[in-house]
């Protein structure tokens, strides 16, 4: 095993869990305000990655004008959700998590019967162009490390979507209301926060960085279909639950570990067993820290 | 059909009008009393897991892993009835043990601990990560699926275990474990303090949905012939969960008329393009959700929906409200509601119906019947 091929096996992993990271934020985000999982995040990830062919298909052939309409549509699903399954329960746990799913159910399998089911080729910003990074690209079988602005633009986009939540949430009005509506919405409601209006701002939040993961997969992977965000969701779960529920930090690093992990599965020649890793190390948080490797311990006891 | 209709709808666009009327008549009438009757034995074989599961909901635990317990029994019954070349009563037999093993071991990693969601993001977690190792075991048949299971499942034998399994979540509701069940599920906490073995309660529970659902598992398995990893995945879980969930949480009826919308209503449904269903299909739960948000059947007249909304009423309901409060109020003239507004006339009767303690006590009159916790008197 050559050094060079690791260390670009864990550059790859580093973009690909930068995706895992921002959809765990967006999860987190709705988990800590309204303590509901919202199964249809993985619809708003789908309907962003989809709004950039949209915009391609109606002859706007440029990939920023496209980004803008992707997430645009995943703010307004984001809305969506929020207003036909998430505000009629009330809170109720199980039922928002069913009627998440239906609506998951309703708007990937309407995208389903629109594209028939085949994975759409996507577009590229820009031509990736490979920077070498370590060794000599003219020593044929030397040790090569290549990075390319592609992936470099995803890391530092993941990083800078993390910090913008964190200061989001710690800095400004609307994201203390944010975290007092998470702590109780009654207390919330007691000193005069809008506590429907935070949650709508919230959901808008989340969907917007849905939006930016789905359309970021789909520049890494050249190619999106309408289960995506099923695919993508399971995984922000993963990275949710082990970087422990409320902690946005802990989401960035525990993404680009699970990103790593599977990266350096697939290249060591151990892809079938890439999922298991991932699952098992969940089961493993949950045994023995349910609150997450970065969570609160409070907050299990609390939960509803 | 007349195809002259049929043809005169035709032209009022280019859909294709007499193909949709001939592929719904046909979905209509071209079924048989042979297909019917196979669709039902399917959703009685479901019903057995769910009524599994439905036990679990009953002592307070939660799954999103079924799939999982499903899956393991099914192919161990697999390997008895295939790699061992034994019986079907054996497998069987096997496969039951197999979901109480199962059973056993969610609740040693993950029903011990865990509470509502994180248990069932913990049995999720668990499925998948079962559901892997089948996919990368050879001896399994890997992502091929296992093939081979003999056709041994006849309906009668669906029929018997369900039988069987409904009589025992029936039994099983009114005996002493039941009762601490239901205790739990209602405060875990008051339910160890009055003695009750906690932990061992959840372990029956786990153990005896285990037991049911390792039964549908092998049933399963000798239904559909070969298994495949995929099919365990989180979908199934979901369809599981659906069942008590939309029927009423809480009621032994509502899991079977549940489990019937679960499994009968995409087939009504159906148009010659299953996504269109799938579609309708999210609809339908979305808006189950919205309209019955505790289930068709549920156990409690649907007051509050939300866990905060609910604990908010039940606080209301209990807190000790004292009879001179109504009186006075409507002697200011306040309130605003009827019978409320006219004293003298009757309200004080009205009033304590609305409080409920027209139970003819005047001095539960005095106290409020209420206020002994709800639920009028003893």
């Amino acid at each position: 095993m050559q050094f060079g091929f690791l260390v670009e096996q864990v550059l790859i992993g580093i973009a690909t869990g930068a995706i895992y990271a921002i959809i765990a934020v967006g999860l987190n985000l709705i988990f800590g305000t309204m303590n509901v999982l919202n199964m249809a995040h993985g619809s708003a990830i789908m309907i962003g990655s989809f709004g950039v062919l949209l915009s391609y298909y109606v002859g706007v052939e440029n990939f920023w004008i496209g980004c803008a309409v992707g997430i645009v549509l995943a703010f307004l699903t984001g809305l969506l959700v929020e207003r036909v399954a998430v505000r009629p329960m009330k809170g109720n746990w199980w039922n928002t998590k069913i009627a998440t799913i239906g609506m998951a159910f309703v708007l990937e399998n309407l995208v389903t019967v629109i594209t028939e089911g085949r994975p759409q080729l996507y577009p590229r910003p820009f031509n990736p162009v490979y920077y070498v990074v370590y060794g000599d690209i003219k020593t044929p079988g030397g040790t090569l490390i290549e990075i390319s602005n592609i992936q470099l633009m995803l890391i530092a986009l993941s990083i800078l979507m993390v910090v913008g939540m964190v200061l989001f949430l710690y800095r400004t009005a609307t994201g203390k209301a944010i975290r007092v509506v998470a702590q109780s919405p009654d207390i919330a409601r007691c000193v005069g926060i809008d506590v429907k209006r935070t949650i709508v701002v919230g959901f808008a939040v989340s969907a917007t960085l849905a939006g930016i993961a789905g359309i970021l997969n789909g520049v890494t992977f050249g190619s999106t279909y309408s289960f995506i965000g099923f695919q993508l969701i399971l995984k922000g779960i993963v990275v949710l639950i082990v970087a422990g529920i409320g902690n946005m930090r802990g989401c960035l690093w525990v993404g680009m570990l699970l990103g790593v992990i599977e990266s350096l599965s697939v290249g060591l020649g151990e892809s079938t067993y890439r999922d298991f890793i991932a699952y098992s190390g969940m089961v493993l948080v949950l045994v023995f820290r349910p609150w997450g490797l970065f969570g609160e311990e409070g907050r299990v006891q609390r939960e509803v | 059909m007349d195809p002259i209709s049929a043809d005169f709808l035709a032209r009022f666009g280019d859909i294709d009008l007499q193909k949709i009327w001939r592929d719904l008549y046909l979905h209509y009438t071209g079924v048989t009393w042979a297909f019917l009757f196979d669709l039902l034995t399917d959703y009685s074989l479901y019903l057995i897991s769910a009524l599994g599961l439905y036990v679990l909901f009953f002592a307070g635990q939660v799954s999103l892993g079924h799939a999982g317990i499903v899956g393991v029994s099914a192919y161990i019954a697999g390997i008895v009835s295939v790699k061992l070349g034994l019986s079907f009563y054996v497998a069987l037999l096997a496969a039951g043990l197999a979901g109480m093993l199962t059973g056993f071991v969610f609740w040693y990693l993950v029903g011990l601990r865990l509470t509502l969601f994180y248990l069932a993001i913990g049995t999720f977690a668990i499925t998948e990560a079962l559901q892997t190792l089948a996919l990368n075991s050879d001896y399994l048949g890997a992502a091929l699926g296992f093939h081979g299971i003999p056709l041994a499942t006849k309906w009668y034998h669906v029929f018997i275990i369900l039988g069987l399994v409904m009589f025992a979540v029936w039994r099983l509701e009114q005996s002493r474990f039941g009762l601490a069940m239901r205790a739990i599920r209602d405060n875990p906490t008051v339910a160890g303090a009055m003695g009750i073995n906690v932990a061992r309660t959840k372990l029956l529970a786990w153990l005896f949905a285990g037991f049911c659902t390792g039964l549908a598992g092998c049933l399963h398995a000798h239904r559909v012939t070969i298994l495949t990893p995929p099919e365990f995945s989180i979908l199934m879980s979901i369809n599981f969960v659906l069942a008590p969930l939309l029927g009423g949480l809480r009621t032994f009826w509502g899991t079977i008329i549940g489990g019937a919308i679960v499994w009968w209503l995409p087939w009504i449904t159906t148009t010659d393009d299953p996504r269109w269903r799938l579609a309708l299909y999210g609809v339908i739960l979305v808006a189950l959700m919205v309209f019955r948000p505790q289930g068709i059947f549920p156990a409690t007249p649907t007051r509050t929906t939300g866990f905060r909304g609910d604990q908010a009423a039940r606080a209301r309901s209990v807190a000790p409200r004292p009879a001179a409060w109504s009186i006075s109020r409507s002697r200011e003239g306040g309130g605003g509601r009827p019978g409320i507004t006219a004293p003298g006339t009757g309200f004080a009767f009205e009033r304590r119906t609305i409080f409920g303690y027209a139970c003819g006590d005047p001095n539960h009159a005095a106290a409020g019947c209420r206020a002994n916790g709800g639920g009028g008197c003893s």
